[in-house]
């Protein structure tokens, strides 16, 4: 690949040991923006060879860059982590979360052995106690309920730890008879996997990000890649060495405000308007090849009709973005040969999501920009490759019931008919988090796999530390559809358990001798490479070897690995090979206002003028776990609201104050700071403070206590409601 | 390559499209024989529903709350969960339901 020359390896190996610390100091006094503008350099140091005894390949457990490292020992214990410096996509760097976990590692307040809740007191168990007693809740649900017992034991997903952990907890609810494992969809990006997945037949991102070199124009819509996926940068810097011209679409400036040629700022989730507003200008201008367009795409004249309406001046009243800018942005789109579009995590939490990602696809579609080089679509976290239902059609019990979703899942909660749930996840992910707390705490026993005393451990009855990244073994998959392997570098400490191992070992307990006998992950991952015939070219050996991990779909041994689009002729996965923009459940494609937007609801005007947004800074990685890192509270600040200066013009506020930023829900309470980096009538807020961090930086109100319950069919929104500040 | 799964949930069969706002009857066993007319549950009004036989207004009302506080039904047997829906009364009326709406399996994250 022609890219391939120029990403190379990068210059962290040149950075040493006492250059690194000086830099971080500078990082931690400049504040957040440098840091993460450092970030690819700054934290890919490895320490000289005379301090380390040995290395091991490994990779990040949290976002999907998913940074493969190089792991330093030296007497039997972690001492540092760098970036692999032959990873194809990060050319060696990390961000700061995946270098916080040499310290959460060893951190004094991590949970290593089963703690059983008696009373108000934690008595210590050993991990066969936990387990029979796991094993035994759960069979006696299926004796107390033998004709419904399927929705009364539920897990809350994600599984981090590994590819082969979330086989092998699949395996032990589903062939034991429990659907309900709720997806993290549900709060993350599920709006628009599920429409990429209406409309081109596969819900994964349909190109890979080395193809933003080929392209013309990319757009950035809402995706702060220099927050949200450090590493990537470079590759901002490349595209635009190469000539091309990224335009950013985000209601904030932002570190990645600075890679990009041009930054359009619509008001919050209007992302929608603005692109069927770029299609109705295509439409009026003819700068659709209607002939091309028809041939591949369903739904092309329902299309033209749906946009009737939204002219220049309906868009840009919407929007808040000017007439001219909207028609210049819609010509360049029109007039170019190639364009990717790079979708933000924002883009996924709007009650109008979904119409918002049909319409993208759309665009995209109509201007011939869905497949092959330099054309396509990106998804934040939008890489987990597919290829599994063989698998899961096996490794199941006959009579599985339909899976419930989340909110399924919590209206039995609140009705006492879940008896047992395994909180894998924080289940502070969700809207209205206090009210989850409520129906949780409803639960006869629940079973919580984290690492520290999080607000999860107050509501569990057992308690079953897990692993952390060092300690364990196995795949995980990246936004590249990549497939990584992960070797294990040091002894698990205490009665800590991998999430594989765990409901492995559950399985045997509670499926009637139909759980299969694994000994290692490497197990698990052979047995659904040989049931999925997608995965037949991913073998262990080769993901072993490599330094950047496998793409995902590799059919064939014989084959060599393909990156770039999913759909490289123009056939899409869909059942006749076209885009399908018809989507009978959601109607023509329009935009609306999101729930609860100051816009649209008459009391949120009154009470609640300002509209609240939200995002993940590159310090936090969600509701635990880095949150007890004191290397990350260095750089983070709690919780803050920014503000524009017209926003509070003439109230009296002063920057730096202490405020509450409220909802119809609640209020935390939160630093203010004015900035014009913010549109005017907006507030912004981090996401993933957490109130049991020891740590002052990471410490704070979880906001999701105060986030309204709005949903969209399949996911939650967080943004776009309305919101206002009181003096504290 | 296999392909990967759709959520989008299919209509139970075609006639039953065409049968959409006609009266149908259906004789069960020695059960009464039931008339009315069909509705999809994930867009059926509280007074869509209550024309299905056997639906009265209270399970009418609770069923379209259901699906406004939780979202669409995935399948048939999930109003099952709506309190006052037996077995027994869904195994008669599932000539008298529809089921075309959308549900979120297809997460990438
Ligand atoms: S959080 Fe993401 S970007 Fe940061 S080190 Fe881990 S995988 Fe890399």
């Amino acid at each position: 690949m022609s890219s391939k020359r120029k990403i190379g390896k990068s210059k962290t190996s040149e950075i040493d040991r006492r250059s690194f610390l000086k830099i971080g100091g500078a990082a931690a006094a400049g504040g957040a923006l440098s840091a993460v503008l450092g970030a690819e350099i700054l934290f890919g140091a490895p320490l000289p060879a005379k301090y380390v005894d040995k290395e091991v390949d490994s990779c990040c457990q949290f976002c999907q860059v998913r940074c493969t490292t190089r792991v330093q020992i030296k007497d039997g214990r972690v001492v540092n982590v760098y970036g692999n410096p032959d990873n194809f996509w990060t050319g060696g760097a990390m961000c700061p979360k995946g270098k916080s976990m040499v310290e959460l590692t060893y951190s004094p307040h991590r949970l290593l052995y089963p703690l059983l809740r008696q009373g108000n007191q934690w008595k210590r168990v050993s991990y066969r106690q936990a387990l029979d007693l796991v094993a035994e809740r759960i069979l006696k649900v299926k004796k107390d309920f033998p004709d419904n017992y399927a929705h009364r034991v539920a897990m809350f997903a994600p599984l981090w730890e590994s590819w082969e952990s979330e086989l092998a907890a699949r395996m032990a609810l589903h062939l034991a008879g429990f659907p309900d494992i709720c997806s993290p969809g549900d709060a993350c990006i599920g709006s628009s996997s599920t429409a990429l997945n209406l409309c081109l037949g596969s819900p994964i991102s349909p190109t890979t990000l080395d193809e933003i070199l080929n392209t013309e124009i990319l757009v950035l819509f809402g995706a702060n890649i220099a927050e949200m996926y450090p590493p990537y940068v470079r590759w901002l810097s490349l595209a635009r060495e190469k000539g091309v011209k990224i335009i950013y679409l985000d209601p904030r400036y932002t570190p990645t405000s600075n890679f990009c040629d041009l930054q359009l700022r619509p008001r919050p989730g209007t992302d929608g308007a603005l692109v069927l507003g770029i299609i109705r200008f295509l439409f009026d201008k003819n700068l659709i090849n209607n002939r091309i367009a028809r041939s591949h795409i369903n739904g092309f004249d329902e299309l033209n009709a749906a946009t009737d309406s939204y002219t220049p001046a309906k868009v840009a009243e919407i929007t808040g973005l000017s007439q001219k800018e909207l028609i210049s942005l819609a010509d360049r789109l029109g007039k170019s040969e190639r364009v990717i579009f790079w979708l933000g995590g924002a883009i996924s939490r709007y009650t109008n999501s979904i119409q918002t990602v049909r319409a993208i696809i759309a665009l995209q579609a109509i201007t011939d920009n869905l497949s092959g080089s330099g054309k396509g679509i990106m998804n934040t976290q939008g890489g987990k490759p597919g290829g599994g239902e063989n698998f899961s059609e096996i490794y199941r019990s006959p009579d599985l019931a339909s899976r419930l979703s989340f909110r399924k899942v919590r209206y039995n909660m609140e009705r006492g008919r879940v008896n047992v749930l395994l909180l894998n996840s924080s289940y502070r992910r969700y809207p209205d988090a206090n009210r989850v707390r409520e129906a949780v705490s409803k639960v006869d026993f629940v079973v919580y796999r984290g690492f520290f005393m999080d607000k999860e451990a107050e509501l569990a009855h057992l308690i079953i530390p897990g692993t952390m990244v060092f300690e364990s073994e196995g795949s995980q998959y990246g936004a590249q559809r990549q497939v990584v392997w992960r070797n294990k570098a040091i002894a698990r400490p205490g009665e800590t358990v991998e999430d594989w191992r765990f409901y492995a070992d559950l399985g045997k307990k509670i499926c009637d001798g139909t759980f299969p006998e694994f000994n290692a992950a490497e197990d698990i991952y052979d047995l659904f490479r040989f049931e999925s015939p997608s995965w037949q070219g991913l073998t262990l050996e080769r993901l072993q070897n490599s330094p950047t991990g496998v793409t995902w779909p590799f059919p064939s041994s014989s084959q060599s690995e393909v990156k770039g689009s999913l759909y490289p002729d123009n056939r899409f996965w869909t059942p006749d090979g076209k885009v399908e923009l018809r989507i009978p459940a959601l109607g023509p494609i329009q935009w609306t206002e999101p729930k609860g937007s100051p816009r649209s609801t008459t009391r949120e005007v009154r009470e609640f003028p300002l509209v609240f947004t939200q995002g993940k800074v590159v310090h936090h990685w969600q509701q635990t776990y880095t949150g007890w890192s004191s290397y990350m509270a260095q750089f983070s600040e709690g919780n803050y609201v920014q503000v524009h200066p017209d926003t509070v013009k003439g109230l009296g506020f002063k920057d730096g104050d202490e405020v509450y930023l409220e909802t119809k829900l609640g209020q935390i309470k939160a630093t203010l700071k004015i900035t014009e980096s913010i549109l005017p009538g907006v507030v912004w807020t981090p996401s993933h403070t957490t109130p049991t961090s020891p740590f002052s930086g990471n410490a704070g109100d979880t906001i999701n206590t105060i986030i309204p319950n709005y949903w969209d069919k399949v996911s939650a929104q967080y943004n776009g409601f309305g919101c206002r500040l009181i003096k504290a | 390559m296999d392909r990967v799964k759709i959520t989008r949930l299919l209509l139970t069969s075609l006639w039953l499209l065409f049968v959409l706002t006609i009266s149908v009857a259906v004789s069960a066993g020695d059960e009464e024989k039931l008339t009315g007319k069909t509705a999809n549950i994930n867009t059926a009004d509280v007074e869509d529903l209550t024309q299905v036989p056997l639906i009265t207004r209270d399970l009418a009302e609770r069923i379209v709350e259901y699906r406004e506080e939780v979202g669409d039904f995935q399948v048939l047997e999930e109003l099952l969960q709506v309190d006052g829906f037996t077995y027994k009364l869904l195994e008669r009326l599932r000539p008298f339901l529809l089921l075309e709406g959308l549900g979120g399996d297809d997460c990438t994250c």
